[in-house]
C-alpha cells in the first residue's frame, strides 16, 4: 500500500499537468454529484444518503462506494497488467452516462443519475487506457449500481411470502408443530403464537445482499463465464431456501419460548445466522459441483477394463496371487 | 494515456455534465387534477375529520398537502378517506401507500388491480390491498384486525393504480413536457368486521362497501380533465 502511495507521489511529480487534469476529472464528477442541486436543497448525493435506509433495504448503501473501490485496488495487478491503448470507442459509454446524468436532472430522478455513475467511470476508463482495462474496470463499477434504491420491488414479493408461508406452514404439519396458514399469516393451531411473513420476510433482504455476495464470489473464483452466470442464476432459489428454513427456526422457537422471542430477538438475528449461511453455503457446494471434472469421470467410466495379465510363476514358499490384489487405477 | 486525451476527457464530462444548467430552472406546473376537499356526505355516508399526524407531516415533503375523513353511515360501518397531494418534489411527497402501512404494523399483501366503473365518466383503476395487524391484548391474548384497501392516484389528467407508472408517467412527462404534476393518492380502507360485531362484513361484502363508495367518491373528486378509460 505504502509503495503504491509512493509510486503514485513519483508519478505526480513526474507529470504535473496529468495529475492535475485527474484530479480535475475527480472534482468534476464531484461537483455534480456531491454540489450541484437538482432537486430541491438535494444534491444526488444527498439524496441517496438519504434513500439509504431500512425501508429501501439499504442501510448498507454507505459501504458500497468504499467496497467498490476495495474491490478495484485488489485488480490493480491484473489492471497494471493490461495493454493499455487509449480509444475513441470508450466515448460511447461516456456520452450514455453524460445522457442519462442530463436526463436525471431534467426529470429530477436520482436513481438515474446514480445509474449514471458506473457508465461514466467505464466510459473513462476506456478512453483513457482502451476496453482491457475497461473490462476490469467493468467490475467494480457494476458493483455500484447496488447503491441505486430498489424499494418498489418491495410492494411486488407477495408471491415469494406465500411460497415461504406456504412451505414452511408444510414443513411444520411434518414435523407436528400444528400450523395454520392464512394467506401470509402463520397461526399455531392451539392459537400459542401467529407469525406473518412479511415483504421484509420473503427474503428479499437476504436476496440484495446475496445478490452481491454471489456476484463478489463468482468474480474472484471462477474464470468460465457460464459458471458465474449459474452461479449467479442460483442466487434467488438459494435465499429462498435460506429463509424458508429461517421462517420455520422462527416458527420453532415460537412454539418452544414463546412468541415474543421467535418473532423478537430471533427474528432479527436469524437472517444473519440463518438465512445467509445457508444461502452462502448452498452457492459454495453448488460451485464445488459445477468443478466437478466430468470428462475424468466419463474417461473412467468408459475406460476398458485391462485384460488380465497371464499369471507369473510364483515364487516357492509365495502364494501365486499378487501381492495387492485390489487395485483400482484412478 | 497521453496529457492531450485527458484534455479532451476533461472537456467532455465538463461540457457534457454542464449542460445541466441550462435546462429550465424551474419547471411548468400543471393543473391539479382534483379538488382536495373530502365531501361531508356521500349518500348513505356521514364524514367528520380525521387527523393527520405530525409524524406524516414531518415524513412527508414540504407542500404536501391532506385531507382525511371517517365516514360512517347507519349500519355501523366506518370507512376512512384519505387524500394526500403532493408537493413540488415528487421524491418525498409520495411514496408507495404499502411502505407507510408497513410502518404503522400492518402486513399488507397486494391484491392486484381492481376496475371501478364510475357511471357517466368511464372505469377507473385502483389497487386493492388485503392488510393485517395483531395487537397483543392487556390479558396476552392475540386481537388480529384484518383491512381492506384501495388506492390509486391522480395526476392533472391522468389516472393510474401503481406507483411505478406513475413515476414513470412523471418522468415522461418532466423530460418531454418540462412540466411537474402535482400527483394526489387517494386511499379509502374498511376493516372487515364478520364475526366481530352484529352487522359485520366479511371481505367480498367490504369490498363491494368499499368499491360502491369509490364509485361515488371519485366524480366529486376528480376534475373534469382527469380521463378514465
Amino acid at each position: 500500500m505504502l509503495d503504491g502511495l509512493r509510486r503514485l507521489r513519483r508519478w505526480c511529480a513526474a507529470n504535473p499537468l496529468d495529475a492535475a487534469m485527474l484530479v480535475a476529472l475527480a472534482g468534476t464528477l464531484a461537483w455534480f454529484y456531491a454540489v450541484y442541486e437538482p432537486l430541491p436543497s438535494h444534491s444526488f448525493w444527498k439524496w441517496a444518503r438519504e434513500a439509504w435506509n431500512e425501508g429501501n433495504d439499504l442501510e448498507h448503501g454507505p459501504l458500497i462506494l468504499p467496497g467498490a473501490m476495495f474491490v478495484a485496488w485488489l485488480q490493480r495487478r491484473e489492471f497494471a497488467a493490461a495493454v493499455k491503448r487509449s480509444s475513441w470507442v470508450g466515448l460511447i459509454p461516456l456520452l450514455v452516462g453524460i445522457a442519462i446524468f442530463v436526463i436525471a436532472a431534467r426529470a429530477q430522478q436520482a436513481r438515474y443519475a446514480l445509474v449514471a455513475l458506473p457508465v461514466l467511470f467505464v466510459g473513462c476508463v476506456w478512453f483513457l487506457w482502451g476496453w482491457p482495462a475497461a473490462r476490469i474496470a467493468s467490475f467494480p463499477c457494476l458493483l455500484l449500481l447496488f447503491m441505486v434504491p430498489i424499494g418498489f420491488i418491495l410492494g411486488h414479493t407477495e408471491p415469494l411470502q406465500r411460497l415461504v408461508a406456504s412451505v414452511v406452514t408444510g414443513v411444520s404439519n411434518l414435523v407436528g408443530i400444528g400450523v395454520d396458514r392464512d394467506g401470509v399469516n402463520l397461526i399455531a393451531k392451539d392459537r400459542s403464537f401467529q407469525c406473518q411473513v412479511a415483504g421484509g420476510c420473503s427474503g428479499i433482504r437476504s436476496l440484495i445482499a446475496m445478490t452481491m455476495l454471489s456476484l463478489l464470489y463468482a468474480h474472484f473464483n471462477e474464470r468460465a463465464l457460464w459458471k458465474k452466470a449459474a452461479i449467479f442464476a442460483m442466487t434467488l432459489p438459494f435465499t429462498v431456501l435460506g429463509n424458508i428454513v429461517r421462517v420455520f427456526t422462527i416458527v420453532l422457537v415460537s412454539k418452544l419460548f414463546g412468541q415474543e422471542v421467535g418473532t423478537g430477538p430471533w427474528h432479527d438475528i436469524s437472517g444473519f445466522i440463518i438465512t445467509i449461511p445457508i444461502a452462502v453455503g448452498a452457492m459454495v457446494g453448488f460451485h464445488e459441483l459445477l468443478s466437478i471434472d466430468v470428462s475424468k469421470f466419463t474417461a473412467r467410466v468408459t475406460k476398458p477394463a485391462p485384460a488380465p495379465a497371464e499369471p507369473s510363476a510364483a515364487p516357492e514358499g509365495k502364494p501365486a496371487s499378487p501381492s495387492n490384489p485390489i487395485s483400482y487405477d484412478y | 494515456m497521453t496529457t492531450s486525451r485527458l484534455a479532451i476527457l476533461l472537456a467532455v464530462l465538463l461540457g457534457g455534465l454542464g449542460s445541466v444548467y441550462f435546462l429550465p430552472k424551474v419547471l411548468g406546473f400543471m393543473p391539479l387534477g382534483i379538488d382536495l376537499s373530502l365531501p361531508e356526505g356521500l349518500g348513505e355516508w356521514w364524514g367528520r375529520d380525521a387527523a393527520v399526524t405530525q409524524h406524516e407531516r414531518d415524513v412527508l415533503g414540504p407542500g404536501t398537502e391532506f385531507a382525511r375523513k371517517q365516514y360512517t353511515n347507519g349500519r355501523g360501518d366506518v370507512i376512512l378517506a384519505s387524500v394526500v397531494l403532493a408537493g413540488e418534489d415528487m421524491m418525498t411527497s409520495i411514496h408507495r401507500p404499502e411502505r407507510c402501512l408497513n410502518a404503522q404494523g400492518w402486513a399488507c399483501v397486494p391484491s392486484g388491480t381492481r376496475f371501478v366503473e364510475v357511471p357517466g365518466r368511464g372505469v377507473m383503476p385502483a389497487t386493492k390491498l388485503k392488510n393485517r395487524r395483531t395487537e397483543t391484548l392487556p390479558d396476552g391474548s392475540i386481537l388480529t384486525v384484518d383491512n381492506v384497501c384501495y388506492y390509486w392516484f391522480a395526476g392533472s389528467s391522468r389516472l393510474t393504480a401503481s406507483h411505478t407508472d406513475r413515476v414513470w408517467i412523471d418522468t415522461l412527462d418532466r423530460i418531454s413536457g418540462g412540466y411537474v404534476q402535482r400527483w394526489a393518492m387517494m386511499m379509502v380502507s374498511a376493516n372487515i368486521t364478520a364475526g366481530k360485531s352484529r352487522f359485520g362484513r366479511d371481505e367480498k361484502a367490504v369490498d363491494e362497501m368499499l368499491t360502491g363508495f369509490i364509485r361515488d367518491l371519485a366524480p366529486k373528486l376528480h376534475k373534469d380533465a382527469v380521463r378514465y378509460r
